[in-house]
C-alpha cells in the first residue's frame, strides 16, 4: 500500500519499467494473457496434429511415441500454461485492484516476479521439445512408476524438464495467489465490505486458496519422481531389489488434481456471473448462495480425489465413500448453475458477443457437469474409465470455463486493457462457430466412450470391435481441425481491435461494478487524483431509481474536506 | 506523507498487515507440502516391516540436541520481536544473533557430523525406504532452515543501520516457528520411533 502510494509521486517510468519489468497489475495481466494465448495456440496446433494423425493413422504423420508426447504436452500445456495463467494470472490481476477500488496489488514486486517466474517456466517447458529423447510422453497426469521407468520416450530429459517447468509454474502461481488473496482482504475501498465484492473476486480468491492448499503434496511427489529418476531411489519403482509404492503418485497427484480442476473452473464461472446480470439487466440471482455453494464445493473437492482411481486397485469400500462425496459435490454446482439461469430468466437480454461466449460456456458446462455424475458413480466408471467418455466430459467442463469464459472475459474487459472495443460481428461469428464445432467434436466422443473407444491410442484401425465407429471418430477429427482453425478469427479480432477497434468510453456495457468507473484504459495506479468509495452491492440493475446504479463513486482527493460513505463509520486508519 | 495518509483513509480497515497475512498464506501452503511428505512417511512405515529396525540406526542424541537448538532459536526470535516492538533495539539485535547461531549449530550438526557419519556407515539414500525418506524429508527441512537463516542475516544487516523491522521481523518469526514445528514432527518420526 505504502509502495503503491509512494509511486504516485514517481510516475516517470521508462520503457522497460512500463512494458517488461512492470509492477502495474494491468500490464502484468496483459503479459499473462499474451503468454497464455501463445500456449493456447501452440497447444491447439498440437491437438490439430494428432487429430490429423488419427484421421489417417497409417500415413505416418506421427510416430506412436511422438503421438504419446503430443497428447501429453497438449494436456500439460492447456492445463498449466493456458488455464492457470489466464484464469488466475490474467483474471486476478486485471480485475482485483480495479473492482475493489485499489491502486495496485498488495505486493506489486512479488506480482512482477510471479510473471517472470512463469515466463521462465514457459521457456523450460518449451525447451523440453528440443532435448534428446523429446518431451515427456507419460500423460499429463505423469503417473509414476511409468514416468520413471526406462524405455519410455521422453524419460531422458523430458521428464526432468517437465517436473522443473511445473515446479517453476507452481511457484509463480503461488506468488500470484498470495497477492490475489491478500489484496482483496486488506485493500478494499471504503464501503466495499466482503459481501459486496463482485463474484469474480470471490472466485479468484477461492481458487487461489484451493491451489495453495492442494499443491504441496504434488510438489513433494514431483521431487520424489526426480529422485527416483536421477538418484536411484525407490519411492515409486518396484524392482527386484527394492519395492516402492506404485499407488503413491496417484494419491499425491489427485489430491492436488481435483482441487486443481476447480481452480481452473470457478474463475470461469465468476466471469459468467459478471456478464449475465449486465446482459440481462437484472440483479444476479442468489449472490450469497453462489458464494456459499462455491466454498462448500471447494472444501468438498479435497475429499473426492480417489474417484480418479476406482480401477487402480482401491479398496471397494473406500471407492463407495469417494463415490458418495463425488455425487454430493454436484449439489453446490447445481445451485450455481440454477442461480445463473434464474438471472437470465425474464431479463431483457442484450445479445452482444461477450454474452454469447458466456452463455455458450454456461450451456457447455451443464453438459460437462451432468456427465461427471456418471463418472462419479463407481459402477459406471469401471466401464467408462480411460475411454473417450472421460475425454469428452473433461473437455465439456474445461473448454467452457477456460476457453469460452476467457473469450468472454477478453471481449468484456478489452476496453480496460486497450481502451477500445473488440469487433462485435467477428466476435459473434467466432462464438457461434466455436460452439457448433465444439459440440461436433466432443458429442461423438461420449458415444465412442460408451462403445469402448480407449483414450490415448495412436490408432484404432486394427482393433476389430471398434471398426463400426471409425466414421464417428473421423467426424470428430474433421470438426476438431476446423475448430482449431476457427480460433484464428479470435486472434485476428484481438490484434485488429487493439489497433483499430472502436474507442471505448468509461462504461460501454452500462455495468455496475467499480472497474467501469475508471477511465478506459485506466492510468497507472488506476484512480488518479480521486478515490473510489463504494455505496452498494455489485449487481444493482433495474432498481426503483434507474436501469443500473454503479456500485460506487469517485471523490476528489486533496479537497480538504473529508467525505464519508453514508453508512460507514468515519476513517480510523490503521 | 500526507497524500498517502489521506489515501489510506479510503481503504477499508482490516487490522492485519499484508506481510503477516501473506506469510500465513505461504505457511498454509507449506503445511500441505510437508503434510504430503509426512503422509508418505506414514504410508511407507505401515507397509514396510523393517522400519523400526532401520530407524534404530539414527542418532537420537544429535536429533534431540538439534530439537533443543531449534526450540531455543525460536524462543529467541520471539523475544527479539517483543524487544523490537517495545523499542529495545540492542537487545533485539542480540536475540536475532543468538537465533542465527543456534540455527547454524543445527545445520552444522546435521551436515558436518550426522549425515557424513551415517553415509560412512553405508546408510545412504539408496539404503531402502526408511533412508530415502529420511534424507529427503530432513533434507527438505534443512533447506527451509537455510532459507530462514539467510532471511535473518539480511534482517540483521539492515537492522544495524537505521532501518527498524516491524512486519518483516514478525513474518520471519512466523516462518521460523513453522520450520520449528515441522521438525517437531520429523524428530519423533525418524529418531524416536
Amino acid at each position: 500500500m505504502a509502495a503503491a502510494t509512494h509511486a504516485v509521486h514517481h510516475a516517470e517510468i521508462g520503457w522497460v519499467g512500463r512494458y517488461i519489468f512492470s509492477t502495474d497489475h494491468k500490464m502484468i495481466a496483459k503479459q499473462y494473457l499474451l503468454n497464455g494465448l501463445f500456449f493456447a495456440i501452440f497447444g491447439g496446433i498440437i491437438a490439430l496434429m494428432f487429430r490429423v494423425h488419427l484421421a489417417v493413422p497409417d500415413a505416418g504423420i506421427l510416430a506412436p511415441e511422438r503421438y504419446n508426447s503430443f497428447v501429453t504436452m497438449h494436456g500439460t500445456l492447456m492445463v498449466f500454461w493456458v488455464a492457470m495463467p489466464i484464469l488466475l494470472g490474467f483474471f486476478g490481476n486485471l480485475t482485483i485492484p480495479l473492482m475493489i477500488g485499489a491502486r495496485d496489488m498488495a505486493f506489486p514486486l512479488l506480482n512482477m516476479m510471479s510473471y517472470w517466474t512463469f515466463f521462465l517456466s514457459s521457456v523450460v517447458i518449451m525447451a523440453s521439445f528440443f532435448v534428446p529423447g523429446g518431451p515427456f510422453a507419460g500423460g499429463w497426469t505423469g503417473y509414476a512408476p511409468l514416468s520413471v521407468s526406462t524405455g519410455m520416450m521422453g524419460v531422458d530429459w523430458g521428464i526432468n524438464l517437465w517436473v522443473l517447468g511445473l515446479a517453476l509454474e507452481f511457484t509463480a502461481v503461488l506468488m500470484g495467489g498470495i497477492n490475489f488473496i491478500v489484496t482483496p482482504f486488506v485493500m478494499r475501498a471504503r464501503g466495499m465490505s466482503i459481501m459486496r465484492l463482485p463474484l469474480i473476486i470471490w472466485m479468484v480468491v477461492i481458487a487461489s486458496l484451493l491451489f495453495m492448499l492442494s499443491v504441496g503434496p504434488l510438489i513433494a511427489g514431483a521431487f520424489l519422481v526426480l529422485f527416483d529418476k536421477n538418484f536411484g531411489t525407490h519411492f515409486y519403482l518396484v524392482t527386484a531389489e527394492a519395492r516402492g509404492d506404485p499407488l503413491l503418485w496417484q494419491h499425491l497427484f489427485w489430491f492436488f488434481g481435483h482441487p486443481e480442476v476447480y481452480v481452473i473452473l470457478i474463475p470461469g464461472l465468476g466471469v459468467i456471473c459478471e456478464i449475465f446480470p449486465a446482459a440481462a439487466r437484472k440483479p444476479l440471482h442468489g449472490y450469497h448462495h453462489i458464494i456459499y455453494a462455491t466454498i462448500f464445493a471447494g472444501v468438498l473437492s479435497f475429499m473426492v480425489w480417489a474417484h480418479h482411481m476406482f480401477v487402480a486397485g482401491l479398496n471397494p469400500l473406500a471407492a463407495v465413500g469417494f463415490s458418495i462425496t463425488t455425487i454430493i459435490i454436484s449439489v453446490p454446482f447445481l445451485v450455481i448453475v440454477v442461480a445463473m439461469g434464474l438471472t437470465l430468466w425474464g431479463g431483457s437480454l442484450r445479445f452482444n458477443a461477450a454474452f454469447l461466449y458466456a452463455f455458450f460456456a454456461y450451456c457447455i458446462f451443464i453438459v460437462g457437469g451432468l456427465t461427471g455424475l456418471q463418472l462419479g458413480a463407481t459402477v459406471a466408471d469401471i466401464q467408462l474409465h480411460d475411454t473417450y467418455f472421460v475425454v469428452a466430459h473433461f473437455h465439456y467442463v474445461i473448454f467452457a470455463s477456460v476457453i469460452l469464459a476467457t473469450f468472454a472475459a477478453v471481449q468484456w474487459w478489452f476496453p480496460k486493457m486497450f481502451g477500445r472495443l473488440m469487433n462485435e460481428t467477428i466476435g459473434k461469428i467466432h462464438a457461434i462457430s466455436t460452439f457448433v464445432l465444439f459440440n461436433i467434436v466432443f458429442t461423438p466422443m461420449f458415444i465412442l466412450g460408451f462403445a469402448g473407444y480407449p483414450r490415448r491410442y495412436a490408432g484404432y484401425d486394427h482393433i476389430p470391435f471398434l471398426q463400426g465407429w471409425t466414421w464417428l471418430n473421423d467426424l470428430a477429427s474433421i470438426a476438431g481441425i476446423l475448430l482449431v482453425l476457427v480460433q484464428f478469427l479470435f486472434v485476428f479480432n484481438f490484434f485488429y481491435s487493439m489497433r483499430a477497434g472502436k474507442k471505448a468510453d468509461k462504461n460501454p456495457w452500462e455495468a455496475t461494478t467499480m472497474e467501469w468507473m475508471a477511465p478506459s484504459p485506466p492510468p497507472h495506479l488506476n484512480w488518479g487524483d480521486t478515490a473510489p468509495v463504494v455505496d452498494r452491492g455489485p449487481y444493482e440493475y433495474a432498481t426503483d431509481e434507474a436501469d443500473y446504479e454503479p456500485q460506487g463513486r469517485l471523490i476528489a482527493l486533496s479537497s480538504g474536506q473529508q467525505p464519508v460513505a453514508s453508512h460507514q463509520p468515519p476513517a480510523t486508519g490503521h | 506523507m500526507a497524500h498517502a495518509q489521506e489515501m489510506d483513509a479510503y481503504v477499508e480497515p482490516t487490522g492485519i498487515g499484508p506481510p503477516k497475512l501473506g506469510m500465513w498464506l505461504f505457511l498454509s501452503g507449506e503445511v500441505v507440502l510437508f503434510g504430503g511428505i509426512i503422509m508418505t512417511i506414514v504410508l511407507f512405515r505401515v507397509s514396510f516391516p523393517g522400519w523400526a529396525e532401520e530407524s534404530s540406526h539414527t542418532n537420537p542424541i544429535i536429533g534431540s540436541v538439534n530439537t533443543f537448538n531449534l526450540l531455543t532459536s525460536s524462543m529467541l526470535v520471539a523475544v527479539a520481536y517483543k524487544m523490537s516492538a517495545t523499542g529495545r533495539h540492542d537487545l533485539a539485535k542480540l536475540c536475532i544473533l543468538g537465533c542465527l547461531l543456534f540455527g547454524i549449530l543445527f545445520l552444522c550438526l546435521k551436515w558436518i557430523i550426522e549425515w557424513p557419519t551415517e553415509i560412512a556407515h553405508h546408510y545412504t539414500i539408496h539404503s531402502g525406504p526408511f533412508w530415502q525418506l529420511y534424507y529427503t524429508a530432513t533434507g527438505l527441512h534443512a533447506v527451509h532452515v537455510l532459507v530462514g537463516l539467510v532471511a535473518f542475516v539480511i534482517i540483521l544487516v539492515l537492522y544495524m543501520g537505521t532501518w527498524r523491522p516491524k512486519f518483516t521481523l514478525e513474518a520471519a518469526a512466523l516462518y521460523w516457528h513453522f520450520v520449528d514445528i515441522v521438525w517437531l514432527f520429523l524428530w519423533p518420526l525418524f529418531y524416536l520411533s
